[in-house]
């Protein structure tokens, strides 16, 4: 048992110490060259190594060249068992008006040993709130928006694309 | 001394600082493998002047050059006074001008310095008229006095393509329109489908798939097949160029198309108002 207990506490250790000194700033960079090749490019940031997560600071996402989105911190923690990426104050671009409000307070995209099978995000903002579901397995994502009052008045084109629940909640699901 | 050695925290504090030293190799070689540099977007600066409409009649009445030839009408096949000017762009010793008949008016010609039109050379070009030679003579050709608002806008040519077409009097796309379809962007897809077209990596511009026939887009003058090369003199080599367009309209008075038709350039020009 001594042994077992031993073997557990230098096994955390030695990840925690990964961890720590994993080059955070590189792997980022690694991401962003595997979104080129989908045409997405994040640029303009700013990089904090707190040593147990990367903070990004103001980053913009360009879709095919076009600025998309424009975030205020981005907080990412790569923890082994559980990873998640935060991300605050996102404002969309003026071009995306007409389907939906441009700001989202917050997006929380997470994925732990715990649910191995599943991605989960949720996201708060002007359009009320979502709780998103993507399943490993069988490779479909399932959206659930709470929409606010704004979403409902005027943003009813959009919310065409979802079916209604009887709570009252709108689903988005779709298989990749 | 030896208690020491054999002491468990010792033992414990090896064993931890062997893991640490193994954590950060592993880490360091991981470091070696991933790139060192971020990727920034480059967006390329557009130093082409901008596509700006020109009223030549105005230009006319400002500006009185004193120094040209007054116009010498000699017996030839075709007189110079049966020329109608048109257009002009360009300086003394390169540019272009737009020419006809009289009795053709609509049937236009673009002339380059030392081409030749019905006999005679185009020697130069003055702000308000063009020289031509012939016989060792030369002949002026003056802009005829143009109604008020009507005017006449400067051609480009390409050095790979001629224009096609140049129309005079340009389309007309009104705001409410582009108000409308900005509202409801889906419009724009069910009337017309655009997809980009790459040479290599680059983009060489936006094909026109589909494009429903009796709609707004059709009456335009764009047809299937269409390959949109340029936009307000804006080579469109990225959707970021489209998009800035797209996002300024609403601004513009005027928008200048250059499509590739049959492999020749076709210029549209449409009037926003």
């Amino acid at each position: 048992m001594v042994k077992m207990m031993k073997f557990f506490s230098y096994s955390i250790f030695f990840i925690v110490m990964l961890i720590y000194f994993m080059p955070k700033v590189n792997a980022y960079y690694f991401l962003e060259n595997e979104l080129k090749k989908h045409e997405v490019i994040i640029s303009g940031e700013e990089f904090t190594d707190t040593g147990y997560s990367l903070v990004i600071n103001h980053p913009t996402l360009s879709l095919k060249s076009i600025d998309t989105a424009k975030a205020g911190v981005v907080d990412v923690k790569i923890y082994a068992l559980y990873n998640s990426i935060n991300i605050s104050e996102i404002y969309l671009s003026s071009m995306a008006s007409t389907f939906i409000p441009l700001k989202i307070q917050n997006l929380n995209i997470s994925y732990s040993i715990i649910d191995p099978l599943n991605i989960n995000g949720v996201a708060y903002g002007e359009f009320g709130e979502i709780r998103a579901k993507f399943d490993l397995m069988k490779m479909a994502a399932r959206v659930i928006l709470s929409p606010s009052k704004l979403m409902l008045k005027k943003y009813t084109k959009t919310l065409r694309n979802f079916k209604k629940s009887k709570s009252g909640e709108y689903i988005y699901e779709k298989n990749i | 001394m030896k208690k020491i050695s054999n002491s468990s925290l010792l033992a414990i504090i090896t064993r931890l600082l062997v893991l640490l030293v193994v954590a950060k190799f592993i880490m360091v070689g991981l470091w070696w493998y991933l790139p060192s540099d971020s990727i920034e977007l480059k967006t390329k600066n557009n130093f082409i002047q901008a596509y700006k409409r020109i009223d030549f009649s105005n230009m006319i009445k400002k500006d009185k050059v004193k120094e040209v030839v007054k116009p010498k009408v000699v017996s030839t096949d075709v007189s110079i006074t049966s020329m109608l000017l048109k257009g002009l762009y360009g300086s003394k010793k390169k540019g272009y001008i737009i020419v006809a008949m009289k009795r053709k008016p609509k049937s236009t010609s673009i002339i380059g310095i030392g081409e030749v039109f019905q006999g005679y050379t185009l020697k130069s070009i003055l702000k308000q008229s063009a020289v031509f030679t012939r016989g060792g003579k030369n002949f002026v050709l003056e802009f005829k006095k143009m109604k008020k608002g009507s005017y006449i806008k400067p051609v480009r040519r390409s050095n790979k393509n001629k224009m096609k077409a140049v129309p005079s009097i340009p389309n007309r796309v009104s705001k409410k329109d582009i108000s409308d379809y900005s509202k409801d962007p889906s419009k724009i897809w069910r009337e017309i489908s655009i997809s980009e077209v790459k040479e290599g990596k680059k983009i060489k511009g936006f094909k026109i798939n589909r494009i429903k026939a009796g709609s707004k887009f059709a009456v335009l003058g764009l047809r299937q097949g269409d390959l949109i090369i340029k936009a307000n003199n804006v080579r469109l080599e990225s959707y970021r160029d489209a998009m800035n367009i797209y996002k300024n309209i609403n601004k513009l008075d005027a928008i200048e198309i250059v499509v590739l038709r049959n492999n020749q350039e076709v210029e549209l020009v449409y009037e926003i108002n």
